[in-house]
């Protein structure tokens, strides 16, 4: 099955994240696809002031990215709300909405992480 | 095609949430994806008429939300159930209430569904 996975909640304020990652990785383990892991509205936040916790499930999920081959990507329009800039160098790549809603065409089941 | 169900859960005064749904709808909607929208929970209160928009711009959103059908949405659906439990009996938006059984008929036939 192909999945994507859609965040609505920063680490700052709940498990999303995580839940994100530990999803991910149980789906690709049994043989699953991720299409796109999209970080919306708030859950841009937790990419500037991630904690611990949140870093560690970062780490994983782009780890997970880099050897599957899918993008991980943070809404523009809420980056820019947040004051975020696109880094060259992040995992997480600065996208828009048009992306995630492109995807869907490919996209078996999409999964929300809210906290 | 698989249509799409936006579903809005949370109250107007819940941060961007609403907003973050109504952007959501809107570009789905641009890439031609059948669309559904549903309200419950708290979402409900974004029905509520006449409200005080205050200053994080529900006004401009509740607009939005409006503009919906004309921009393709199919369908505009409210618990009812979810309604009665607040007490609200008119709605300043033309949704169809659906009872809490129907309701999972209605969700059946998206393909994919997007809680905000």
């Amino acid at each position: 099955m192909k999945y994507g996975l859609f965040i609505i909640d920063s680490a700052v304020h709940g498990e999303a994240l995580v839940s994100a990652w530990r999803f991910a990785a149980a789906a690709l383990a049994r043989g699953h696809q991720i299409r796109q892991v999209f970080f919306y509205g708030d859950a841009a936040l937790g990419l500037t002031q991630p904690q611990p916790s949140a870093i560690r499930a970062l780490d994983g999920l782009a780890a997970l990215a880099a050897q599957h081959g899918f993008p991980l990507l943070a809404c523009q329009v809420a980056a820019e709300r947040l004051g975020l800039h696109a880094d060259p160098q992040a995992a997480v790549k600065l996208g828009s909405l048009g992306q995630w809603a492109d995807a869907l065409f490919e996209m078996d089941r999409i999964v929300s992480f809210s906290a | 095609m698989k249509p799409v169900l936006v579903m809005f859960a949370s109250a107007p005064w819940r941060g961007g949430r609403t907003r973050d749904g109504l952007e959501l709808a809107l570009a789905l909607l641009a890439f031609d994806h059948p669309l559904g929208v549903l309200f419950v929970e708290d979402g409900v209160q974004l029905l509520v008429p006449g409200q005080n928009p205050g200053p994080s711009g529900l006004a401009e959103v509740v607009r939005g939300l409006h503009a919906l059908p004309h921009h393709g949405a199919a369908a505009m659906v409210a618990s009812a159930a979810c309604l009665r439990r607040r007490g609200i009996t008119d709605t300043g938006l033309p949704v169809a209430r659906l009872e809490t059984a129907a309701l999972g008929q209605f969700i059946k036939g998206f393909g994919h569904v997007h809680c905000c």
